[in-house]
């Protein structure tokens, strides 16, 4: 670190930092910022209100998926003392967590399918539309030739 | 004898991932047989990349091949590892500690905890670490790695920085007159957006009215967070000059850093921290909150502080922008940094530990 401290004297930040704190005595207030933690945690969802993004849809979509199943038997960390006692509770507690688990992925496993039945759909219609604007598209040629083929006769005609 | 590759996950535009192709590269040069192995592909990454692991099976290895793994997650790799009959190398990208993550999803918090888990686990297993910077190498001790180890910078593919940057985005942000105010990383709890929008508040509503901050990176995963960091915006009176880029094309991202005035990093956990380097690379002078890497990265360049004052912060903003002499001392300081940082250098590097480690039976 002293190569640091003898480069970062020729910068002399910290002058820099002690003229700048002298400035604020003299002409800055000090800051009367909101804190972050005064900011409550989001509650109404306006995170859900992004505009429409494929690639983060499907992000959405693959992690629901992948991680729908919730674990009972996460692995335990922490020193041998802690590990033997959070065993101890875990096993302790199965008869009431364990049911609670088993329902919570049974919704899981329902809610992912809906999510990634309706991606499914999504995806289906999306290659629907491309196939009814390539059939508008041979439509319109279609029609340009017919009139195209009409002149041509009547001209032949004449 | 082959040298391959494994990392959980090989996902695009990923620093880790970035660092595994620039490997790939370098020991392609050396000559070795080398291939990249995955449990996880980023889809928008061809399958010709790499070779997927599938649940345990290890790729066959003879015992004199060498395993470089790239650790910086939560994965089975973790503990399958030990099971390869072959020496091995673990390239150290560190994890974000769960202290930073007390907010978020338990699924967050269990990346990091099983990540430390699987690192206490192969104590002992691995005969040789890179770490990317020196606050690497000191973790690796603390965890208790007692195999030699050495500091090797993460290597950056910087020609790819040379690209043409994105037209739309610079004539929008770059031509009105504002002063941009820049950083780019993930939206997550470490890298304190939060004391970056604070101290932009400050600066915006005292010092300079014509100015932005762009936060350039995916929130993918810490929505909440990022929610909350948008409502602090809206409370602060700020959210109308604060862009919240979301996941962004790398064309973009070239076009932010060729407008932004000040890079601003005021994160508390990084193990390298590769945005750094990429403003160097812009010439885009540097206000870093001194924590965790950022002080190897840096070197003595950029502005590094002691405080998060944002006051002081907004000051520090105000004055590097104005006083051209201290702007260019402090370009100066990051182009000779930048040096460090060339491919060639770093291949160079690599190479030596490489060849020493195989040579002299580095264990």
């Amino acid at each position: 670190m002293s190569d640091i401290d003898n480069k970062l004297q020729s910068i002399n930040i910290e002058d820099v930092m002690s003229e700048i704190r002298n400035d604020i005595k003299e002409k800055y207030s000090d800051s009367d910022l909101t804190t972050f933690d005064d900011v409550l945690g989001d509650s109404d969802f306006s995170f859900l209100s992004y505009a429409y993004s494929d690639i983060s849809l499907q992000r959405s979509v693959e992690y629901v998926v992948s991680h729908r199943e919730v674990q009972v038997n996460y692995p335990i960390t922490g020193n041998p003392i802690k590990v033997f006692y959070k065993k101890l509770c875990r096993r302790l507690m199965a008869f009431y967590v364990n049911h609670l688990f088993a329902i919570q992925n049974d919704i899981n496993y329902h809610m992912a399918n809906s999510v990634f039945q309706l991606y499914g759909y999504k995806n289906k219609l999306n290659s629907k539309g491309d196939f009814l604007k390539r059939l508008e598209s041979i439509e319109q040629e279609n029609d340009y030739l017919k009139t195209r083929i009409s002149e041509l006769e009547a001209k032949l005609n004449k | 004898m082959k040298v391959i590759q494994m990392i959980p996950t090989l996902a695009l535009g990923d620093a880790v991932g970035n660092d595994t192709f620039a490997l790939k590269k370098v020991l392609m040069d050396l000559g070795y047989e080398t291939s990249i192995h995955t449990h996880v592909l980023d889809s928008r990454l061809p399958d010709s990349c790499c070779e997927i692991i599938i649940g345990n099976q290890m790729p066959e290895v003879d015992e004199d091949d060498v395993v470089i793994y790239h650790m910086s997650t939560e994965s089975r790799l973790n503990f399958d590892l030990e099971t390869m009959n072959c020496r091995k190398i673990m390239i150290y990208h560190n994890i974000t500690p769960v202290e930073f993550m007390k907010d978020c999803s338990y699924t967050i918090q269990k990346h990091s905890i099983a990540g430390y888990a699987g690192l206490k686990n192969l104590v002992g297993k691995i005969d040789y670490c890179l770490a990317d910077s020196e606050f690497n190498k000191q973790d690796l001790i603390k965890y208790g790695y007692t195999c030699p180890i050495d500091v090797r910078p993460i290597l950056i593919p910087l020609d790819d920085y040379k690209k043409k940057p994105d037209s739309k985005t610079i004539k929008t942000y770059g031509s009105d007159g504002f002063t941009n105010i820049l950083f780019v990383g993930r939206i997550a709890p470490n890298k304190k957006h939060e004391d970056i929008i604070a101290a932009f508040a400050y600066y915006n509503k005292n010092v300079n009215s014509k100015s932005r901050l762009i936060l350039a990176g995916s929130n993918s995963g810490f929505e909440n967070y990022d929610a909350k960091l948008k409502k602090y915006a809206e409370t602060l009176g700020v959210m109308d000059n604060v862009i919240f880029t979301g996941h962004i094309s790398f064309k973009e991202i070239l076009a932010f850093y060729s407008i932004a005035s000040v890079f601003l990093c005021m994160s508390e956990h990084e193990g390298f921290c590769v945005p750094l380097a990429e403003a160097m690379f812009f010439k885009v002078p540097i206000i870093a909150y001194d924590a965790c890497a950022i002080p190897y990265t840096l070197d003595g360049s950029g502005a590094l502080i002691d405080s998060k004052n944002p006051v002081e912060v907004a000051l520090l903003i105000d004055r590097i922008v104005k006083d051209e002499e201290l702007r260019n001392k402090i370009i100066e300081g990051q182009n000779r940094r930048l040096e460090d940082f060339q491919y060639e250098k770093v291949k160079e590097l690599f190479a030596g530990y490489l060849k020493d480690f195989i040579n002299k039976g580095k264990a």
